[in-house]
């Protein structure tokens, strides 16, 4: 079973996110913050990550620059699930090493396709 | 005649300041209020929905194919509806940093003299200066974009 790490500090969004996933065959782990998904990052490699951008303590930019600097996470895909949708930020996004965005609110469907995509899956 | 009539300046700036800063509280207040029931609301909301999912899972097996296809659409866009409590609460919590910061920026008048012994016109343009910084330090806080206007989903872009 693929896992999934989602990190977000809205709990009712990461629950949202768990139903979804888990629907579609995922094992999903929920972190409230980006220094939370690290530390479990670093216990456990994750098949994908799913981060959100605003949160306390370590937001989604820098939580990514983070995981990327971590040898097992060179090539993990690494979504941004956020309600930014500005370029600019997708811009630091991307050169942060983001695989995709996505702007919430997110359609269940669409979340399930974009995850089994960057997990070839299909 | 007002209360504000016949003042040295830098008092009728303090009065305005504490009568600005009464409503802006209250505001804040009224917006910390809505938070807490959205909370409470969402909370009832997303075990309702698991409850029906739950119920509904049991019943899968013995259920027609036609009416799991009818249903799962209407649950996915239950998902999507469900995630307004996360847009809300940045929003609320934004307009609460905002009005926090534009008590800053009024408070700041209650820095004026109290009487008209110093030169006013210099102060005031003080005043101005230090406003226009505040409001400038309030704006680039919150440049992030959040232009949700409805709960369809949003874009997805792999790079």
């Amino acid at each position: 079973m693929k896992t999934v790490l989602a990190v977000d500090d809205s709990r009712s969004l990461r629950q949202m996110v768990t139903f979804s996933l888990k629907t579609a065959g995922y094992q999903v782990t929920e972190a409230e913050d980006g220094v939370e998904g690290l530390a479990l990052a670093k216990k456990q490699v994750f098949d994908v990550v799913l981060t959100d951008q605003n949160m306390p303590r370590m937001d989604g930019i820098a939580f990514i620059e983070s995981l990327r600097a971590l040898p097992s996470y060179e090539k993990t895909p690494i979504l941004m699930l956020t309600t930014e949708a500005g370029d600019d930020m997708k811009a630091k996004g991307r050169a942060a090493g983001a695989t995709g965005w996505l702007v919430k609110p997110f359609d269940p469907e669409r979340l399930i396709a974009v995850i089994n995509k960057v997990t070839h899956r299909v | 005649m007002n209360k504000f009539d016949e003042l040295p300046i830098g008092a009728e700036f303090s009065l305005f300041s504490q009568s600005v800063d009464t409503h802006v509280v209250a505001a804040v207040a009224d917006l910390r209020q809505i938070s807490l029931i959205l909370d409470e609301a969402v909370i009832t909301l997303n075990n309702s929905f698991f409850s029906i999912h739950d119920g509904l899972e049991a019943y899968r097996d013995s259920c027609d194919d036609l009416v799991v296809d009818q249903v799962t659409p209407s649950m996915n866009k239950a998902v999507t509806a469900l995630q307004f409590h996360d847009l809300t609460s940045q929003l609320l919590s934004r307009v609460v940093n905002r009005l926090d910061g534009l008590r800053d920026i009024v408070g700041y008048t209650q820095h004026l003299p109290s009487d008209n012994s110093e030169n006013i016109a210099e102060r005031l343009t003080k005043l101005d200066r230090r406003m226009l910084e505040l409001s400038d330090v309030l704006h680039n806080k919150f440049s992030q974009s959040l232009n949700q206007q409805h709960m369809e989903s949003g874009d997805v872009e792999l790079f």
